[in-house]
């Protein structure tokens, strides 16, 4: 049965439906016209760029749908605020800020206002990767590394960077809290088989653990890595590392004249600026210490020529140790893929608050080539890693110092053939 | 392209809705037409030319179909013509692929090679649509509908981008009228727009939700979980089917009523059965009804006798199973529903009514919920080591590292207070809390039209928000 509606009720429908169009419309118009502008979100990298090109393949072949699928997602107007929104729902409500399972990138709500990667959760939850046998091979040729690159003059300390989660599991969420530990890493078998093998180590996780009641910020709240302070005590550790092998003359542990409170800085809030609230407890800016030092003396040469190989927890390592008045050269094996060097010669933090960009290299591969440049004129070479990149097995450097200066055809016929996984954090 | 997907939410929909309203009255078939067949074609661009070639052969045979236009004898022959030819084409693009591996896993026992096979690519809704193509042809034969007015109309018909994937499955005279008459009041789209947003809802907030926890464990192998975690996962696989399902066939609902048609309802909360044959008739409504009608009753329905009917309700259920999918888990599936039903016609309705309801919906649920394990494995060997487990004969495993995080996560279980008594909703008398269609959208009180439209609008709103961060998720039935 159906009626006749009343006009002020015609009115009224329509109306509504007038505005269900508007809003229908309004993020393709929104797109169109840019306006209101968009909320811009950081750490969001879209895969598509502009809107595909419709050809008769393109289109009978299915590609184009499924381009403009995915594009549409990661174009349609009024998207950042649509994102934020999401977040901020689900933040507000759940505690989080993307739905359970997370992805390996994700951000990991802890106790205001600390943040952690879910890749250092994943790394503390799961079971070690490397089977011991494989780990022993590993560690037996980070030994055979260290001794061939002394042959060559140069000394050479692995530093295990720490996992956060780890360090700071107490202001975890209540779920991962009861479940993190060092034995599901490869970590506890990592530092074993390199003390079997008598190779310099440096383990920041204990040395972290035992500071953390003396330092606010080791690994800041809103950081990945490790903070300035933290990278630089980790420093000022491995220089005893580099003296006790009695290849270069005894090296001064560096001390800090300051620690200045510095503004947010890139390292202090890599994980904030991928919330992409509106307004959280884990937004606030959160200075960080930053340890500063007299610059060289003028006359005064640095007695280092340094390379660092390793992951992104090398950035604030290279940093630190340009500020310690020891380097005159660093070059940073990022990955073994990207090449960064850094004149630290030039460097006073006192008056400016981080090592200026190193100067690119740009991208360098593994290679006899590049190894041969990045080692030339070296005295030290340092090997930074963090927990969950111990299953790289160091990118291959190991096999490469084994194909420069030991026996090629060796390095070659490697008994094991690691994966090679590159994983670039966000934070990069 | 799915409706949960920001292509057509964002996109699709409102220029559909744009051409479809500004079109004259007269010509909006047409426009529906257009709008449908484009639809399609974004996600079969090739198939679309069979589909409209198909459709074209049927509006012209079905035109000697009425009775009397032929001898019967000659009807029945053409009709038998033109089913074949559309079930052939279903045949081949569903089940060839199967087929082909089922023989040449057998040349393989018999230390034959393979033969070269190129598999053929599925179109979306195949299923769907050659049951409504069916149903016009079986409906004109019969004389309960006649032929359609024009080849588009019978196009639209089975072509109309609402129901034209994942249906519900509309009998041909039950729109027939509404094809070639219907009228669009703002009344009408506004509750269509409430009922395309429920279903968004359904689909979006609690579907996917629960999906994250059945995906984890179903695509995990029994012998690396716990028992625990096996039950979490048929359960959040149980719920999410249901609400995914029924979310598709509630917006399907709710645009058809945006566009002017009405198509009736596919489920009736079908976890609140008290029997497998109540949970039939509430499950997929328009398949069941579709299986009854040209498929149970021409077989001799329950005409010839108990031992008859009870082999006819099994052959229904059978290819059920089979049309659901290409594989022996689905083919299964159906024999554990036959099966089920089967016992319960021999049983008989007085025996059914002395278990106590609440006894026998609980029972219901469980045997349906061990069905759907069938239903999500990909293979009879993992389906059995799933069941395994989930009667503790197999040893526990390490279990899932995500499992903790996903049962940390409040949306999950926010999704299971609001979508588990939903599910159960007339058993536990929450039924009358829930909102109706009303009988007349013109006449719904200006409270309730203001409230549902604010509502809609708000869900509206979040499922955007979910969709674009969290990007694209199809839906459970495209596959069939």
């Amino acid at each position: 049965m159906t009626t006749t509606p009343t006009l002020a009720r015609r009115c009224f429908q329509a109306f509504l439906v007038a505005l269900t169009a508007a809003l229908l419309f309004f993020p393709y118009f929104q797109h169109v016209a840019g306006w209101p502008a968009d909320k811009p979100l950081s750490g969001f990298r879209t895969r598509t760029g502009a809107f595909p090109d419709l050809t008769r393949t393109s289109w009978f072949d299915g590609s184009f749908a499924k381009t403009v699928d995915l594009w549409a997602t990661e174009h349609v107007g009024i998207r950042g605020w649509l994102v934020a929104l999401d977040r901020q729902i689900r933040y507000t409500c759940f505690g989080q800020v993307e739905p359970a399972p997370l992805r390996k990138r994700a951000l990991v709500i802890g106790t205001p206002p600390v943040l952690y990667e879910n890749i250092l959760m994943i790394d503390a939850l799961r079971p070690p990767q490397v089977p011991p046998d494989r780990m022993e091979i590993f560690a037996a040729r980070l030994r055979r590394t260290q001794d061939l690159l002394r042959e060559q003059g140069m000394a050479f300390v692995v530093v295990l960077a720490p996992n956060k989660a780890l360090v700071y599991t107490d202001t975890l969420p209540s779920w991962a809290r009861r479940r993190v530990s060092e034995t599901n890493t490869d970590y506890r078998a990592f530092v074993d088989a390199l003390r079997r093998h008598d190779v310099p180590l440096l383990d920041t996780l204990a040395l972290f653990r035992e500071l953390r009641s003396q330092y606010d910020d080791l690994v800041p709240p809103h950081a990945i890595h490790w903070g300035h302070q933290g990278a630089w005590i980790a420093w000022q550790h491995a220089i005893p590392l580099v003296n006790r092998q009695e290849l270069l003359p005894e090296l001064p542990v560096p001390e800090a004249v300051d620690v200045i409170m510095d503004k947010p800085s890139s390292m202090n809030r890599e994980l904030r600026d991928q919330l992409n609230l509106f307004f959280s407890d884990h937004g606030e800016l959160i200075p960080s210490a930053y340890p500063v030092v007299d610059p060289l003396p003028d006359g005064m040469e640095a007695p280092l020529n340094a390379l660092v190989v390793g992951d992104s927890f090398g950035f604030t390592f290279v940093d630190a140790m340009a500020r310690s008045r020891l380097c005159k050269v660093i070059h940073f094996w990022f990955y073994m893929m990207r090449g960064r060097g850094a004149d630290p010669g030039s460097f006073d933090s006192r008056a400016e608050r981080a090592l200026p960009a190193p100067a690119g290299i740009g991208t360098m591969h593994r290679s006899i080539e590049n190894g041969q440049r990045m080692l030339a004129g070296k005295n030290l070479v340092v090997f930074v890693i963090t927990t969950f990149n111990i299953d790289k097995f160091s990118w291959g450097f190991d096999r490469l110092v084994e194909q420069l200066y030991g026996d090629p055809d060796a390095a070659a016929a490697a008994p094991e053939n690691f994966e090679e996984e590159i994983e670039v954090n966000l934070g990069d | 392209m799915v409706f949960s997907s920001a292509t057509f939410l964002f996109y699709f929909l409102p220029a559909a809705l744009a051409l479809y309203f500004l079109t004259p009255p007269r010509f909006r078939n047409f426009s529906a037409l257009v709008a449908s067949l484009l639809f399609f074609a974004w996600g079969a661009p090739k198939f679309v030319f069979v589909l409209i070639a198909s459709c074209f052969v049927d509006y012209h045979a079905s035109r000697w179909l009425p009775p009397g236009r032929l001898p019967v004898p000659k009807r029945k022959w053409l009709l038998g013509l033109i089913l074949a030819l559309d079930l052939g084409l279903l045949l081949y693009f569903k089940y060839a692929n199967f087929f082909v591996a089922e023989v040449q896993g057998l040349l393989g026992l018999l230390g034959r090679g393979p033969f070269p096979w190129t598999a053929v690519v599925l179109p979306i809704g195949i299923s769907f649509f050659t049951f409504q193509k069916v149903s016009y042809l079986v409906d004109v034969y019969r004389g309960t509908a006649q032929v359609a007015h024009s080849a588009g109309r019978h196009l639209l018909y089975i072509a109309l981008f609402p129901q034209l994937i994942a249906g519900p499955i509309v009998r041909y005279h039950d729109v027939a009228q509404q094809i070639d008459q219907r009228s669009t009041t703002s009344g009408l789209f506004l509750d269509g727009l409430w009922r395309f947003c429920v279903g968004l809802a359904k689909k979006v907030l609690l579907a996917n939700t629960f999906a994250r926890l059945a995906d984890l464990v179903f695509d995990t192998p029994p012998s690396l979980m716990t028992t625990t975690q096996a039950w979490a996962g048929v359960l959040a696989y149980t719920f999410q089917l249901y609400y995914d399902f029924a979310g598709y066939s509630d917006m399907a609902i709710g645009l058809g009523r945006m566009l002017g048609f009405r198509f009736l309802e596919n489920f009736n909360f079908p976890y609140a059965s008290a029997g497998i044959g109540e949970f039939w008739r509430r499950w997929h409504v328009s398949l069941g009804r579709f299986m009854m009608e040209y498929l149970y009753v021409p077989l001799g329905g329950n005409r010839k006798g108990h031992g008859r009917t009870v082999f006819n309700l099994w052959l229904v259920f059978l290819a059920s199973g089979f049309w659901h999918g290409a594989a022996w888990t689905f083919i299964l599936w159906g024999i554990w529903h036959g099966t089920l039903i089967s016992i319960e016609k021999t049983l008989g309705p007085e025996r059914m009514k002395r278990i106590p309801r609440p006894l026998a919906i609980a029972g219901t649920f469980l045997l349906v919920a061990l069905g759907w394990v069938l239903f999500r494995s990909g293979t009879i060997h993992r389906a059995g080591g799933f069941y395994l487990l989930l009667f503790n004969l197999l040893p526990d495993g390490a279990g899932l590292m995500a499992f903790p995080e996903i049962m940390a996560d409040r949306a999950l279980w926010l999704a299971a207070a609001i979508g588990i008594p939903c599910a159960f909703a007339p058993a536990l008398g929450l039924d009358r809390f829930l909102p109706r269609d009303p009988e007349d959208p013109d006449a719904v009180p200006f409270a309730r039209l203001a409230l549902r439209f604010v509502l809609s609008i708000l869900i509206l709103v979040v499922v955007a928000c979910e969709l674009c961060a969290t990007g694209f998720n199809p839906f459970i039935y495209f596959q069939f």
